[in-house]
């Protein structure tokens, strides 16, 4: 079955070439939100696998966000993004409910589905 | 007529002519040294000597009328000195009083008529008329038998005349002189008053001076307490003699012209002591004085004291010399006056000089403008002697800022409305205020800290703030004026201080301006380039998902992806050393750890943060850890470095400790020497420890803006709290 997902970010640019990209690889695009309000309607209403949420969110912050993603009725998983490296954000990051974080241009399905603990779809 | 009559009428007259002529000689010789001002006793003595001649041999004398009726013959031989002229003393004595009583001519025949007397001789007197009194008498004396002949009278009248002319003359002239030296005198005094002498060497020349104009031995200076009824001697010209020693006190009741003064506030005299009880006028008579004349020293219109001047006991004190005496009075005020003025001055001007000094020292110092405007606040307080005093701020929006004030101060509501008040009006009018409780109609104002008196501080040309003073009951008068002063004064020094906050202002501007700028330039690479850059990739790697391509596009593809990884990575670095974006959205703690985490000497990081100081101090001390771990790295050869960092609602203090080689110093060329500048632009310091061999220490303390905590009147509220900034809106 193929994994489904949600992706949150405020840069158009990116959500179009990383829903290009993710369902090339063979991911559903259950959705794209460009803000936390828009990621928790689109997440109770379409239940992705996964939502991900940029770590900078304009000016919302993508972790707070994350969490209440991941306590909402929907229990939705959630892998953080950023355009930044993962030890510059670890402080943020520690403690976060979030499964996993990938940086933006490594963005791919198949760690994707390592990070959820799925086999790869394809 | 036969010849013999006729030649004895020619020679009677030719006797008569010669008489005649003889005797217009002589009065023009007389009336030649009266014009020439010859001494008035000379005249009177050339005009016995002349009349004698033409009298002969009758005898001339000259006599005056003293003031007890009595008479004192000033020119002439007695007429008892002659032979067989024994009863002459009493002709002359009878024509003299008679004389006196009728202001006219009078002779022995007509006195002796009345008076059962007789006697070979016989006299003849004329009034010699002053200023329309009898002021004495000219007479002939015959010592033989024979009456004087029967137009002795008009001949006489003649010279007394002239000997009046003389008299009169004389004392124009004295009067003149009087006049004169009155007038030296008081310029003497005048110079004196207005050299800025000492008062008591004003009391000194005033009581000599008007000894000397008044020819008395005996000025006093006193000085009277109303509060005691007491009189004080300042200065006596009459030492031993004195019946008070200078500095000695007596009673009310013991000084007749002091009293007489107090009772009218008027010039008096005393011309009588003998029945003046008391031992003051006792020692007086003792003491051989006689007459006494007074004048008050009058000062703001109170009688501040009095000078007095006295005769020997057997002198005549002239008409008018109390108002003589007056003329030093007004003198003697003046400098008193000058002087009072001149301590306060001097006492202000010292009061003011040292607290000046102490203002200054703490803008020298750098002191905090709080405790620079607390301080002011507490000098004016001194200064002024008053308890409460509030250094004022007026703001850009209208409101005015409490920046300092003295430890009593409350700011009370009653406080504040007259305080607001005058604040107020010194802001319309740009010049000092005073605000009274009882005119101001709230009867709560006049209960608290009822009076404000306010002056505004000119900085630049503009009013920059006020002080104000703030009192329960009415301020003292002059409290304005001193005010105004002491303000011109501490308006330097805040100046100052407004100089070295804009400066440190503009330095915080403009590093908050390049933050901001870093920080900007960061977003747009990120939200712009970088993310455009990733998509590229993504993109990319979409494509080569989508389409199967040949085995070496793929490979040159893969080169291509890594120059975009390559890029990626560039761009991050450089946007990473722009701005520290953690810091930002997660605050000292999490930047912190990054920043130990990254770096290649081991870090050791104790951070106490409660709270998340202002962005521009975050900042700051980010930027120092950040800076002083580069230079450990760099330099130090250290094996290990702390990093300690405290937040407390008071100031960030920070250190980065090494165990290095040390030896660092603030260089232009280092890299430290930017982070002086931002940390001195926070009001804040920057210490470096280097000894040689024994690392490096680098520690920053950066005080929390005082007026985060400030507070702010609410329209009608009260405030409550001490000497915190306060607001207030006008």
């Amino acid at each position: 079955m193929r994994l489904s997902c949600l992706i949150v970010d405020d840069s158009e640019e990116f959500r179009t070439s990383a829903s290009r990209l993710l369902s090339a690889q063979g991911m559903t695009i259950a959705g794209c939100a460009a803000s936390g309000e828009e990621a928790l309607r689109m997440a109770a209403s379409l239940r992705p696998d996964v939502a991900l949420v940029d770590v900078e969110l304009g000016d919302e912050d993508g972790i707070e966000l994350a969490a209440q993603l991941a306590e909402s009725a929907a229990a939705t998983a959630v892998i953080l993004i950023s355009i930044r490296d993962r030890e510059e954000l670890s402080e943020l990051i520690r403690g976060s409910p979030a499964r996993g974080f990938l940086r933006k241009d490594a963005l791919d399905a198949s760690c994707i589905a390592q990070l959820l603990g799925r086999e790869p779809s394809s | 007529m036969t010849s013999v009559e006729q030649q004895r009428t020619r020679a009677r007259r030719a006797d008569s002519l010669r008489r005649a002529l003889n005797e217009e000689a002589a009065l023009r010789r007389v009336a030649t040294l009266i014009a020439r001002e010859a001494a008035p006793g000379a005249v009177l003595e050339a005009i016995t000597l002349e009349a004698s001649e033409l009298f002969a041999p009758a005898a001339i004398q000259l006599a005056r009328y003293e003031r007890d009726g009595s008479a004192t013959i000033l020119a002439g031989s007695a007429a008892d000195r002659r032979d067989g002229a024994s009863s002459s003393a009493l002709d002359v004595s009878r024509v003299l009083a008679a004389v006196a009583d009728s202001g006219r001519a009078a002779r022995t025949e007509e006195v002796t008529a009345r008076v059962q007397s007789t006697g070979p001789g016989s006299a003849v007197g004329v009034p010699i008329v002053v200023d329309r009194a009898t002021w004495g008498a000219l007479l002939a004396v015959s010592t033989d038998c024979g009456a004087p002949a029967a137009n002795a009278e008009a001949r006489l009248v003649e010279f007394a005349e002239l000997a009046a002319n003389a008299v009169s003359n004389a004392q124009a002239r004295n009067a003149l002189r009087t006049v004169a030296d009155l007038q030296r005198s008081l310029r003497r005094v005048a110079t004196l008053v207005a050299q800025g002498a000492e008062p008591k060497a004003v009391f000194v020349a005033v009581a000599e001076e008007a000894a000397r104009v008044l020819a008395v031995g005996a000025v006093s200076l006193v000085r009277y307490d109303p509060h005691t009824g007491m009189f004080t001697k300042i200065y006596g010209t009459h030492g031993e003699r004195a019946s008070v020693p200078d500095d000695g006190q007596w009673s009310l009741e013991h000084c007749p012209e002091g009293a007489l003064i107090q009772a009218t506030g008027l010039p008096v005299r005393i011309d009588d002591w003998t029945s003046i009880p008391g031992p003051v006028a006792a020692r007086h008579r003792e003491d051989g004085f006689g007459q006494g004349v007074a004048a008050p020293i009058v000062l703001d219109g109170v009688i501040w004291g009095h000078i007095a001047a006295f005769g020997e006991a057997d002198e005549v004190l002239t008409p008018g010399s109390e108002d003589r005496l007056a003329d030093f009075t007004n003198l003697v005020a003046t400098a008193i006056a000058n002087a009072k003025t001149r301590d306060q001055l001097r006492s202000l001007a010292e009061s003011q000089g040292a607290a000046l000094r102490r203002v200054a020292t703490l803008v020298g110092q750098q002191a905090s403008p709080s405790t620079i405007f607390n301080a002011v606040a507490a000098e004016a307080s001194r200064a002024l002697a008053v308890e409460h005093v509030n250094v004022v701020r007026y703001e850009e929006d209208g409101s005015a800022t409490v920046v300092g004030a003295t430890e009593s101060s409350r700011f009370g509501r009653a406080a504040t409305a007259a305080c607001v008040a005058v604040v107020k009006e010194v802001r319309r009018t740009g010049s000092a205020a005073r605000v009274d409780g009882s005119t101001d109609g709230a009867s709560s104002v006049a209960a608290e800290l009822g009076s404000a008196i306010a002056a505004p501080i000119a900085v630049e040309g503009a009013t920059w703030g006020a002080i104000v003073v703030l009192s329960a009951d009415a301020l003292p008068p002059g409290t304005r004026t001193r005010l105004t002063d002491f303000t011109h004064l501490v308006a330097s020094s805040i100046s100052n201080v407004h100089a070295r906050d804009k400066l440190i202002a503009s330095r915080a501007r403009i590093v908050t301006a390049g933050d901001e700028t870093r920080r900007r330039i960061e977003r747009n690479i990120h939200d712009g380039i970088q993310q455009r850059v990733v998509a590229l990739g993504l993109n990319l790697r979409a494509l080569r998902e989508q389409f199967s391509l040949p085995d070496a596009m793929g490979l040159a593809l893969d080169d291509v992806e890594e120059a975009l990884e390559g890029l990626l990575a560039e761009i991050r670095d450089f946007s990473r050393g722009l701005h520290p974006t953690l810091l930002s959205r997660g605050g000292l703690g999490p930047s912190l750890r990054a920043l130990a985490r990254r770096s290649p000497v081991p870090v050791t990081l104790e951070v106490a943060a409660g709270m998340r100081p202002p962005a521009p101090i975050e900042i700051a001390a980010y930027y120092v850890v950040s800076e002083a771990l580069a230079n450990v790295a760099k330099h130090a050869h250290a094996s290990s470095v702390t990093v300690t960092v405290s937040v407390d609602t008071t100031a960030v203090m920070a250190a980065v400790a090494d165990d290095g080689v040390g030896g660092a110093a603030l260089r232009e060329s280092s890299g430290l020497i930017g982070l002086v500048d931002r940390v001195e632009a926070l009001h804040g310091t920057l210490e470096l420890a280097s000894p040689p061999g024994r690392g490096t220490t680098i520690s920053i303390m950066l005080p929390l803006e005082p007026n985060v905590s400030k507070e702010r009147v609410l329209p009608g509220g009260s405030v409550t709290g001490g000497r915190g900034n306060l607001e207030v809106d006008l």
